[in-house]
C-alpha cells in the first residue's frame, strides 16, 4: 500500500457580490425582481387608502388630495413604467411554466406569449370600458 | 506566417498554488478550429502539464464545459472564429471546486443527479414474458426535450441560485426528475416529489432562466423546473384535502 499523501487541494470558488452585474440575464432578473419594490409600495399606499376610507370622509378625500401631489403623481408613473416592464418579462416567461400538448405537438412558445398579450388587451379594453361608461 | 490568436488559460496547480492564476498562450488558428482544439495544442505543443477534460468532441459526452470568456459553454462547440481576433479566456465551470486547472469538481452534482433515482420505477414489475412497456409518440413527447441532457454541469454553472447555495438541487437534477415523473411507464413520482417540494427542491430557484440560455442540447431545466413548481403546488393541494399519495410513508423521505 503507497504511504503517499493526496496532493488534492479542491480550491472552492466564491460568487463575488456583484454577481448579478456580470451578464446580461442577470442583470435582466434583478432588473425584474427589483420591480416588485413598486409593487409593494403601490400596496402599501392602496392600504393607506383603505385605511382612510374606513375613517370617513375626510379622511379618505385627505388621502386623495395626497395622491395629487407632485411626488405622488411621479411615484404613480415610475410604477406604472415599472409594472408594465414586470409584466412583459413574465408574459415572456410563461411558455416556460406552461406546457400544452396537443396530440404529439408541443404548443409553441410564441403563441402562449401571444395568448398572455391578448388576455392583457381583451382584460385592459374591459377596464377602461367600464370606466369611461 | 499563419495567424495567432491569444488564448488566456486558468490555471491551478494544487501542490504548488495557492489559489488560481491566468497564463496567455499564443495558438496558432484556423477557421475550424473549437476552443477545444486551442487547449489540446497548447498540451501538445506549448505546456504538457495543462489538465482539462474532454472525450467525444462532438457534444454528446458533456465533459468539455468550460467558462469561455466567463458564459459556460462546451469548449467542442464553440469556435475561435468566433472570438478571433480578440483573445479567449477559459476558465473552469464556475460555482464548482476547482480540482486543477480546468478541471471542476462535479462530484455533488453527480450525487444529486442519483438523488432523484433516474430510473423507470415499477409499483408492481410485470414478468418479461408480458413484454415491454408500451408508449405512444405522445406519451414521449412529454418527456423527449428533458431526456436530452448530456449532464455537462453547465446549467449549474450558469445558476446564481446553486453558487449562494449548493445544497439546492439544481437545474439538470430537477429536469431530470421532470423527464421521469412525465414518462409514463413510470410509477415513481410519489418518491420523488419529496425532492421537489423540499426547501432545496423547485421552490429554491428563482426563475433566473439563465440554465436554459446555456444548456447546449435545448433541454431548457428552466421549463422544467417551473413546470415542477405547478405540479408541486397541485401535490400540495390534493395532499391536504386527502386525495394524494401520503409522501411521509415514502421510504427516505427528508420532508
Amino acid at each position: 500500500m503507497s504511504t503517499q499523501t493526496s496532493k488534492r487541494k479542491p480550491f472552492q470558488q466564491k460568487m463575488s457580490p456583484n454577481w448579478w452585474l456580470k451578464n446580461r440575464a442577470y442583470r435582466d432578473y434583478m432588473l425584474r425582481s427589483a420591480t416588485c419594490i413598486f409593487v409593494m409600495l403601490y400596496a402599501l399606499i392602496l392600504l393607506w387608502g383603505l385605511y382612510a376610507l374606513s375613517n370617513g370622509e375626510t379622511a379618505y378625500n385627505a388621502w386623495l388630495a395626497a395622491q395629487q401631489e407632485l411626488i405622488f403623481v411621479v411615484f404613480h408613473l415610475v410604477t406604472l413604467i415599472a409594472m408594465l416592464y414586470h409584466s412583459k418579462t413574465w408574459f415572456m416567461l410563461a411558455p416556460k411554466t406552461i406546457r400544452i400538448q396537443l396530440g404529439a405537438t408541443i404548443i409553441g412558445d410564441k403563441v402562449i406569449e401571444s395568448a398572455m398579450w391578448l388576455s392583457w388587451l381583451v382584460c385592459s379594453t374591459i377596464i377602461i370600458a367600464l370606466l369611461l361608461y | 506566417m499563419s495567424e495567432t490568436i491569444k488564448i488566456d488559460v486558468q490555471r491551478y496547480r494544487p501542490e504548488i498554488d495557492n489559489e488560481p492564476f491566468m497564463q496567455s498562450f499564443d495558438v496558432p488558428y484556423t477557421h475550424e478550429m473549437s476552443i477545444l482544439d486551442g487547449l489540446r495544442y497548447i498540451k501538445d505543443h506549448l505546456d504538457s502539464t495543462l489538465s482539462f477534460r474532454w472525450s467525444c468532441q462532438m457534444a454528446i459526452c458533456g465533459s468539455c464545459g468550460f467558462m469561455i470568456n466567463n458564459a459556460p459553454k462546451l469548449g467542442c462547440k464553440s469556435f475561435l472564429r468566433d472570438y478571433y481576433p480578440s483573445k479567449v479566456t477559459v476558465a473552469p465551470l464556475a460555482n464548482f471546486p476547482i480540482e486543477r486547472d480546468l478541471i471542476s469538481n462535479i462530484s455533488d452534482f453527480v450525487e444529486k443527479l442519483e438523488e432523484i433515482k433516474p430510473y423507470i420505477i415499477r409499483e408492481n414489475k410485470g414478468e418479461l414474458t408480458d413484454g415491454e412497456y408500451i408508449q405512444t409518440p405522445a406519451q414521449m413527447q412529454r418527456y423527449k426535450q428533458f431526456s436530452m441532457c448530456i449532464n455537462c454541469g453547465l446549467c449549474y454553472a450558469a445558476c446564481p441560485q446553486y453558487g449562494l447555495n449548493s445544497k439546492f438541487l439544481g437545474p439538470a437534477a430537477l429536469a431530470l426528475i421532470q423527464r421521469y415523473n412525465q414518462d409514463n411507464r413510470d410509477q415513481g413520482q410519489a418518491e420523488r416529489y419529496p425532492l421537489i417540494n423540499s426547501e432545496q427542491g423547485a421552490w429554491a430557484c428563482t426563475f433566473v432562466g439563465h440554465c436554459s440560455d446555456v444548456c447546449p442540447k435545448g433541454v431548457d431545466p428552466a421549463a422544467a423546473v417551473n413546470q415542477s413548481k405547478t405540479l408541486s403546488a397541485t401535490d400540495y393541494v390534493i395532499t391536504k384535502i386527502g386525495f394524494g399519495n401520503d409522501h411521509k410513508k415514502v421510504k427516505g423521505d427528508s420532508v
